[in-house]
């Protein structure tokens, strides 16, 4: 090739020369233009005369060597010139076969350009095909899925034609075009349908709503049928049972032998005044036998009252009023009557006993009203009134009985009433005092049973609000007796501040929030929820809290209400302010919302709840 | 049966006391915002009745219902109560009126709430200083205010604690502070700035880390400045800054301490108000009837008289300041 440029070189340059004289043109441009021209001749030129011309040519230079061959082996002087012009001949027929190589050369890549072309325009080609073939499948597929479309409305149940013609109005049938159009035809049998059916479930909503209202209506009638129920049946029960012989005999006998002041007159007067509206005339009396005189005194009347106070189904109250002859008071024995509450420690509560107890202030029953008793009792060696066993003197029920004994209370001494007005006055109020604790003890029950099963009743109250995202949970929740509690160093203060006494009921909650603990004793007060009951906190030695802590918790449990709060209320405030302590101490982490930890030169804790957006706690 | 307003007296906090000009009345104000007026001379007079009844005061009125009386400050004509956000005076004339319990505050100062905080601050301490006349107040918003009395007028305000401000104390031209932060600050009061900072809670020897970095107390002399509060009761030199004495009480927390004729008289979350020198001797310990002791007055003339009161209903009353000689019920 080396050899090739040379004599491009060579002749570039004479055809440089040649074309000097006429236009001066750069070397570059010069010999594109001969390029050029060449493309242009071979082009031009076919293939098949150049082949020949190159054969041709071959054989020229052959005939050309052998003559030179045989020239100079003839060895001959004056054959120099011939052989001179044999040898320029061959000379430019070299350059022949070039031009003739460089014109092939070029028509082989103008071959190889078409064939690139012409095989880039087969694959384009082809991948348009491919689009095609894939474009109809798909169509196809389309197709066979229109074919398969199944429309709702051929599942619709539609009224038959003559039946649709009949009674669908003239604006929906249109006839005239549905006759002879089949689509047209089904469009308005299924806008008939859809008129219907709206129709229907309007009717079906009206329905439903005078259904209720029927319902409610039934409801408020029987709830008032429920109410007259007990009014028709017995909610009050009054019975006086006994040997009425036996009373009658006594009061006989009790003429001959009374020689007292006048018991006779007292004792009639306080029969007839015991609280029942009822027959009862008996006259009570003393036995003429000669007993020892412990069990005389400690006679009852032969006959006695008995009250049966209904308050729901299953719950009764029965209470039998005695009255004791010679100790000239009134005693109370009583059952109360559930149905299954289940709960272990509710069951004391229960006890009819502990019920009644302090139904009035101070009203222990637990010390004869009469004062005179302490005195006859004693003399014959009896000890104490309730020892005896034979039920328990309330003030009430002397009261109720018309029976008024001076009191140490100055107050009661001053209503100067007669017994008459006296008993009238509180049979009814007591009755109603009776039911109001027993109902609230039920429900007190109720409420422990949930504190026991570790379940607080999620409730709202409008005068003290209670947060109820709280993260400290109720961890045990049992009874404990009047000697345990008595036994903690911190009971002590509060059973000096009269605060707690051994009528309570006790127990104990303890808290949990991690692994800190928090126990609080809880004497429930025997008028629950009138009076509230009171918490006995104390912390963990795991936590660091100084007694002001738990003074301050104790404040915010016991005291800071509006209105008596409930035993659930004072849990769900206790736990919130255990909360509070441990997250203002960074003892837990921070759940709730608050300002300042701690505030003021008693460093309170933002105890108290305002229910302001998610709930806040702030500084009292 | 115990009624809900003794019930709430049970868990009573006496957080402020003062006396009369006169010295004749022992005030004390609570955490539900009732006074309660005292006649030194009837209750320390030799006309006692029965001993096994606490003897309650005059009378009491319910000066501020709901409302924290956290401090109380006797001045000339009147006596001051700061509660939630405001300053209130007193004529003294009522305590011996009979329509004393429905009277009403001769004036109030109220203090600006923070703009970004929906409510008012505390005025937590309160010292009048007789040498500008003006009254100085520790508020729940850490800056301390100073407010004429003359006209009502909050005249500025010096601002430096990061936390309330639990007490103050002032001398001459000098007042002292501290703060739920931790610090005790000095504050020049003629060129309103603060001189000096000092953080107990820093200091190994006086941290308590268990009960908080919150000095509860703060009193000084030319000399020494004493402060305590979760960090130990400790006495400072004043110009060295360096704590000379630490007291070595079994307290849960300092809340009132002060320096008076050579002894330092402290209180707090203990069973116990110590007298003690300022080497740290122990000169008398008072039992006290609260469980933690918040504030604490005395005075020499006309009765000779200590006064402690805190979480409790009672006022422990030491005429010698040796021993308790009464206790009195708040209510």
């Amino acid at each position: 090739m080396g050899k090739e440029n040379e004599s491009d070189g060579t002749k570039k340059r004479r055809k440089s020369l040649n074309t000097s004289g006429g236009v001066s043109m750069k070397d570059g441009d010069m010999y594109k233009i001969i390029i050029s021209y060449e493309e242009k001749e071979a082009n031009e030129r076919l293939p098949e005369d150049d082949s020949e011309c190159f054969l041709a040519t071959c054989d020229n230079i052959r005939a050309a060597m052998n003559k030179i061959v045989k020239l100079k082996s003839s060895g001959d002087s004056n054959v120099k010139d011939e052989i001179r012009e044999l040898q320029v001949q061959t000379s430019l027929a070299f350059v022949e076969l070039k031009k003739l190589n460089r014109m092939e050369k070029f028509r082989t890549k103008c071959a190889r350009d078409s064939l690139v072309a012409a095989k880039s325009s087969v694959d384009s080609k082809h991948l348009h095909l491919q689009n095609l073939l894939y474009e109809v499948m798909h169509l196809k597929k389309e197709v066979v899925k229109c074919l398969q479309f199944k429309s709702k409305d051929e599942l619709i149940e539609l009224v038959s034609e003559e039946e649709f013609y009949k009674e669908a109005p003239e604006n929906i049938s249109r006839p005239e075009i549905t006759k002879n159009n089949p689509h047209q035809l089904r469009l308005a049998r299924l806008e008939w349908e859809l008129t219907q059916r709206k129709q229907l479930a309007a009717l079906c909503d009206e329905l439903t709503e005078s259904k209720k209202a029927v319902a409610s209506s039934i409801e408020t009638k029987q709830t008032r049928l429920d109410n007259l129920a007990p009014q028709l049946h017995n909610t009050l029960v009054v019975k006086v049972e006994g040997d009425e012989d036996e009373a009658k005999r006594a009061n006989n006998q009790d003429g001959l032998q009374e020689s007292d002041s006048d018991p006779e007159n007292q004792s009639e007067s306080i029969v007839e005044e015991v609280p029942v509206h009822k027959k009862r005339h008996h006259r009570l009396s003393r036995e003429a036998r000669q007993e020892e005189k412990r069990s005389k005194l400690l006679q009852r009347h032969p006959l006695h009252v008995k009250i049966i106070i209904v308050l729901k189904n299953e719950t009764k109250l029965t209470l039998c009023f005695y009255y004791m002859i010679y100790l000239k008071v009134i005693t109370v024995e009583s059952k109360l009557e559930t149905e299954d509450l289940g709960g272990i420690s509710a069951g004391d509560m229960l006890v009819s006993e502990s019920i009644l107890r302090e139904l009035y202030p101070q009203d222990s029953g637990l010390e004869s009203p009469n004062p005179a008793n302490q005195y006859q009792l004693s003399r014959h060696n009896l000890g104490s009134f309730s020892s005896l066993g034979l039920g328990i003197p309330y003030r009430w029920a002397q009261r109720m009985a018309g029976l008024h004994f001076v009191s140490s209370d100055m107050n009661e001494q001053q209503r100067k009433l007669t017994s008459q007005e006296l008993a009238q006055d509180c049979v009814e109020s007591v009755l109603k005092e009776i039911k109001r604790r027993v109902k609230a003890r039920l429900d007190l029950c109720s409420e422990i049973r949930h504190l026991e099963s570790g379940n607080l009743p999620i409730f709202v109250s409008t005068t003290d609000p209670v947060p109820q995202k709280i993260s400290t949970s109720l961890h045990r929740f049992t009874t404990m007796t009047w000697k345990n509690y008595s036994n903690y160093i911190t009971s002590s203060a509060f059973c000096q501040q009269g605060l707690v006494s051994s009528v309570d009921i006790f127990y104990e909650a303890v808290l949990r929030r991690g692994s800190s603990e928090l126990v609080a004793r809880i004497a429930i007060k025997p008028d629950y929820p009138k009076i509230a009951p009171v918490f006995n906190v104390s912390i963990s030695p795991m936590v660091p809290a100084s007694a002001d802590i738990v003074r301050d918790i104790e404040r915010e449990v016991n005291v800071m209400w509006t209105k008596s709060p409930t035993l659930t209320a004072q849990i769900q405030r206790l736990r919130a302010c255990f909360d509070i302590y441990l997250e203002t101490e960074s003892m837990a982490p921070k759940e709730k919302i608050f300002f300042h930890p701690v505030k003021g030169r008693t460093r309170a804790r933002p105890y108290k709840y305002l229910s302001l957006g998610g709930g806040i706690f702030i500084h009292r | 049966m115990i009624e809900t307003s003794d019930k709430k007296l049970i868990y009573n906090t006496v957080l402020s006391q003062t006396f009369s000009p006169d010295g004749n009345y022992l005030l004390a104000g609570n955490i539900y915002g009732d006074v309660s007026v005292f006649d030194l001379s009837k209750i320390l007079g030799p006309n006692k009745i029965e001993d096994n009844e606490l003897q309650g005061p005059n009378y009491r009125f319910a000066a501020h219902p709901q409302q924290e009386i956290a401090c109380m400050l006797s001045i000339e004509n009147f006596f001051v109560t700061g509660t939630h956000g405001e300053i209130s005076g007193w004529d003294w004339k009522m305590i011996n009126s009979n329509k004393a319990p429905k009277s009403k505050a001769s004036w109030n100062i109220q203090i600006p709430a923070n703009k970004d905080s929906y409510d008012k601050p505390d005025i937590n301490y309160m010292v009048y200083s007789k040498v500008d006349h003006l009254l100085y107040a520790g508020c729940g918003d850490n800056n301390i205010y100073i407010v004429n009395l003359e006209d009502g007028r909050i005249l500025r305000n010096l601002q430096g604690h990061t936390d309330y401000i639990h007490c103050l104390a002032v001398m001459d031209n000098q007042l002292a502070s501290c703060s739920e932060d931790g610090s005790v600050r000095l504050w020049d009061l003629r060129k309103r700035e603060n001189t000096n900072v000092l953080t107990p809670h820093l200091i190994d020897k006086v941290a308590r880390p268990r009960l908080g970095k919150w000095i509860g107390t703060v009193d000084f002399t030319e000399d020494w400045l004493l402060c305590g509060g979760g960090p130990s009761l400790s006495l400072w030199h004043m110009r060295t800054m360096e704590a000379a004495t630490i007291f070595d009480l079994a307290d849960q927390g300092i809340h009132v301490a002060e320096i008076y004729e050579e002894r330092v008289i402290a209180g707090g979350a203990a069973a116990h108000v110590y007298h003690m020198t300022y080497q740290g001797e122990v000169l008398a310990k008072v039992p006290t009837s609260s469980l933690t002791v918040y504030s604490i007055v005395h005075q020499e003339t006309p009765h000779k008289v200590l006064c402690a009161a805190g979480s409790s209903n009672f006022i422990d009353i030491s005429t010698n300041f040796n021993y308790r000689e009464m206790m009195l019920k708040f209510a």
